[in-house]
Order: structure tokens, then C-alpha cells, then sequence
């Protein structure tokens, strides 16, 4: 079933996200064409004003897709949609579990999008070459590429950490009998202030453990594995935050929910 | 018994809207479950098809506690549009097709003919009056062994009544129960075999129509407008 569910959920949120790949594939080639006369100074303007326009799409892509992943969760889970649904025979953890791959799947898609404009509208002759050589090098003892991997994944959890948190506020919010938006707001205030006050413990536990740790972050000795150790540290709290924001979903569209 | 609801409490914050109910209904009857605007029957009806957590009590269909077993063998009309407005009928016959075993693709069309919509219709260019036939075509294409209808005549003019209840009527196999819910009594008497009386959360009357005919002399319109006096 959850193959099924898929599809549907990637079918819907489509529609909402191909008008803005649109754009953004849009806004590269036209960057392009309008580079090869650069030199006329009314195109030269146009020209910056559509590559600063460019750079907003792509800053709010991310935020978009997320938008629209929220957006649709709410729409087909706790508004009339919801109806049909919750009323088709799927177990709960299906429904959900679908949502969270389709925010996944979404931000991927979104991701590779936007090297495509970008490659479109930025691309010359030898970048590819320059782009290896410079993933190739070395930063203070690590290789760039691993550093942007792991960021990438790193990225990607706390994208998805921050939506299920989303989920798991509307989730408490809408099993409430009035004020279910409000309610869900709330605790997503909650929930938001919440863990970033656990950060704070867990950097202090970090701290008492490594007590040179921030201090070494300004002197040559620090190595980028010690940086990358320590993110992973956040990156697995991170990860077990989500999966607590995730159980908190499913118990409350299990056994709270609450369609009035 | 195809539905069992045993000692079933519901409450909205401090209001009782659901208070130890106990309902049990066999296969192969045409349920009116009856009551003023307010009276617990969408609550009870959303509880049965899972929509609502109850505080306490049980829900039994066909046995089975409420859970992806008994969804197989529900077929829910709710009181509102649940459909998604931007797909294409065809699209959403497909979605039907999809996760109902016993959807009948062939049927929902030649319902759906009589109306003349069509498989490329959108439901968005469609009036509400016509979204809700394409709902009820949906619903009733299922060979489901339990339909369960939330006011599917609420608000629609008498001779969309009439379609609905001939839609409702034919398209429904010997064996299974059809309950709904209306205050609209005089249009679906005629074709109770079963009537559930509900007030302020709590069932009154739970009997055959006949036998509530025979007894009071009265039809069941006149018996709901008595019992209900304001």
C-alpha cells in the first residue's frame, strides 16, 4: 500500500511544485540567453536584475517545498480530504510514513533542480574540471567532497527533523476539540524552543566532556574531523529528535484523532 | 451482528456528545439513524468509520475492532465534499480503483453516464449539487457490506432526493446494511427496515419501522416530530 499512497502524494504535490521548477529552469536559460549580450548595457541591467531574482528563487525553493509538504499534510490528513484518507484501508503508519518520504523525495528533486538552473545559466567550458579539482583538495585534513557530503545528510535530517516537528504540532494541535490551527502553532513554538534548548545542553555536555573543544575552534590544531565529529554528534540528536516528532504523529493520528 | 456499539462515550472538552451507546445491527437491513440537528448522529457515524477516537467503549464491525479490516468493508458518504477539487473524475476514479478491492470501476461509469459527466470532468467546474452525485456514485459503486451515509440528502431539492435515494437504492447488494443518517424522514421512511432514534447523545429508539408503525398507529415522521417536540 504504501507504494500507492506514494504515488498519489507525489502526483499532488507536483502540481504545486512544477509551476516553480518552471521558474527556476526559466530564470537560468534566461540568465543565459541574455549573457551572450552582456555587453549592451540596458540587457547588462536586465541581466542583474534577473540573476538577484534568480538567487531569491533559489533561497526560497527549499522553503517553498516545505511549504507546500506541511501545506499538504494538513490538507489530506486534517481537513475534509481527510475524510477519504483516513477512511481508506491503510494502516495510519502507511499514511505517514508516506508524507515524510514525499518531503524527502520532494527536497531531492527540488536539490537537483537547482543545480540544473544553476548549471544552465552559470555553466563554461572547463567548470566540471575545476569543480573535481577543487572536491578533490584537501582542508585541513579532510577532503572537501566528504565535507559537503556530510553536510548534505546533515542537511537533510534537520530538513526533515523541522517538518516532522511540523507534522507533530499539527498532529497534537488538530486533535483538539477548538482553536486547532492556534493550538498547533503553540506547540510548534514548543516544540521549537524546546530543542533548541536541548542543543544547548547537549553542547554543554560536549563541552564537559572536551572542555578545550571551543577553544580549539580558533587555533590551527583543530582539524576538520574534529569539526566533523562534532557535528555528528548534533546530526545523530538531530536524527533521534525526528524520530520522537515522528511517534508523537503517529500516536496522535492513531489513537487521538479527530476529525469534528 | 455486522455493527456492534458497545458502552461508547465521546466527549468534546467538557460536553458529552456521545453517552454509553449500545447499537447493534445485522446484516442486510436499510438503517435510519434519526435525530435533531446536534442530537450525536455524525459523531457516532465518524467514531464507527474511525474519523474520531471515543474515550470509552468498543466498536465492532463485522467483529473486527475499527482498523484497516473494517475500512475494507465500509463504504463512508460524509456530510461534506471529500474529494480533492483539482483532479479530473477520471483521476479519481482511479484513486478509488486503487485502494478498494471491491470498487466497480464499470459501474462508477455508467452512474456517472446517466449524469452525464464526464470521465475528463473537473470537479472544480462542477456545482456542489454535482460533486456530491459524483461522491454518492463513488461511494455506491463499492460492493461494500456496510454504507454508511451522513445526511446524503442534506440540503438538495426534492427531485435530487428522489435521484439520490433511487441511486442509493439500487445499487446496493441484498446481503449488505446501508445506515444513514437524516432528519429528512418522510422522503426515506418508506424504505426503512430499521429505525435508530437519537437524542442528546443517547440512543431512545432502536426497532423495526414496522413494528414502531404498527404499534403507535403513526408514521415515523410523526413519531420523530413527537418524540422530538421542542
Amino acid at each position: 500500500m504504501l507504494g500507492k499512497v506514494l504515488k498519489y502524494d507525489i502526483k499532488v504535490l507536483s502540481r504545486y511544485l512544477i509551476p516553480l521548477y518552471a521558474v527556476l529552469l526559466g530564470l537560468g536559460l534566461m540568465i543565459r540567453l541574455l549573457s551572450f549580450f552582456e555587453k549592451v548595457s540596458i540587457i547588462n541591467i536586465i541581466l542583474g536584475i534577473m540573476i538577484v531574482a534568480f538567487i531569491f528563487a533559489v533561497t526560497f525553493s527549499f522553503i517553498l517545498n516545505g511549504i507546500f509538504v506541511i501545506k499538504y499534510y494538513l490538507e489530506n490528513l486534517y481537513k475534509d480530504q481527510g475524510y477519504l484518507t483516513h477512511t481508506l484501508p491503510v494502516k495510519k503508519g502507511t499514511l505517514l510514513l508516506s508524507k515524510v518520504l514525499v518531503a524527502l523525495i520532494t527536497i531531492i528533486m527540488t536539490f537537483v533542480i537547482i543545480i540544473i538552473s544553476v548549471l544552465i545559466a552559470f555553466y563554461t567550458n572547463g567548470l566540471f574540471g575545476d569543480v573535481f579539482k577543487v572536491l578533490g583538495q584537501s582542508l585541513a585534513g579532510m577532503e572537501i567532497y566528504k565535507f559537503i557530503l556530510f553536510m548534505l545528510v546533515y542537511g537533510l535530517i534537520g530538513y526533515l527533523t523541522t517538518i516532522l516537528m511540523v507534522f507533530a504540532s499539527i498532529s497534537i494541535g488538530f486533535s483538539k476539540s477548538s482553536n486547532k490551527l492556534v493550538n498547533s502553532v503553540v506547540w510548534a513554538l514548543i516544540f521549537y524552543f524546546g530543542m533548541e534548548f536541548l542543543y544547548m545542553g547537549v553542547l554543554g555536555i560536549v563541552m564537559g566532556i572536551n572542555p578545550s573543544f571551543i577553544a580549539n575552534l580558533d587555533n590551527n590544531t583543530f582539524m576538520m574531523a574534529d569539526l566533523l565529529n562534532f557535528f555528528m554528534i548534533f546530526m545523530v540528536f538531530t536524527a533521534c529528535i525526528g524520530g520522537v516528532y515522528y511517534y508523537i504523529s503517529y500516536r496522535f493520528m492513531n489513537k487521538k484523532l479527530n476529525l469534528e | 451482528m455486522l455493527l456492534e456499539c458497545k458502552n461508547v462515550c465521546k466527549s468534546y472538552g467538557n460536553k458529552e456528545v456521545l453517552k454509553n451507546i449500545n447499537l447493534s445491527l445485522p446484516a442486510g437491513k436499510i438503517v435510519g439513524l434519526l435525530g435533531k440537528n446536534g442530537s450525536g448522529k455524525t459523531t457516532l457515524i465518524k467514531a464507527i468509520n474511525g474519523l474520531l477516537s471515543i474515550d470509552s467503549g468498543e466498536i465492532l464491525i463485522d467483529g473486527k475492532e475499527v482498523g484497516v479490516e473494517s475500512k475494507k468493508i465500509i463504504s463512508y458518504l460524509p456530510e461534506r465534499n471529500y474529494l480533492n477539487v483539482h483532479e479530473k473524475v477520471k483521476d479519481i476514479i482511479d484513486y478509488f480503483n486503487d485502494f478498494y478491492e471491491d470498487f466497480d470501476k464499470d459501474k462508477v461509469y455508467k452512474l456517472l453516464n446517466n449524469l452525464d459527466i464526464q470521465a475528463e470532468d473537473k470537479l472544480t467546474t462542477m456545482s456542489k449539487g454535482m460533486r456530491e452525485k459524483v461522491q454518492l456514485s463513488l461511494v455506491m459503486s463499492r460492493k461494500a457490506r456496510l454504507y454508511i451515509l451522513d445526511e446524503p440528502m442534506g440540503g438538495v431539492d426534492p427531485a435530487t432526493r428522489d435521484y439520490i435515494l433511487d441511486t442509493i437504492l439500487n445499487n446496493f447488494d441484498d446481503g449488505a446494511t446501508i445506515l444513514m443518517s437524516t432528519h429528512l424522514i418522510s422522503d426515506i421512511e418508506r424504505v426503512l427496515d430499521e429505525v435508530v432514534f437519537i437524542d442528546n447523545g443517547q440512543i431512545t429508539r432502536c426497532e423495526s419501522a414496522e413494528k414502531l408503525r404498527e404499534e403507535t398507529g403513526k408514521s415515523i415522521d410523526e413519531v420523530f416530530r413527537e418524540d422530538f417536540k421542542c
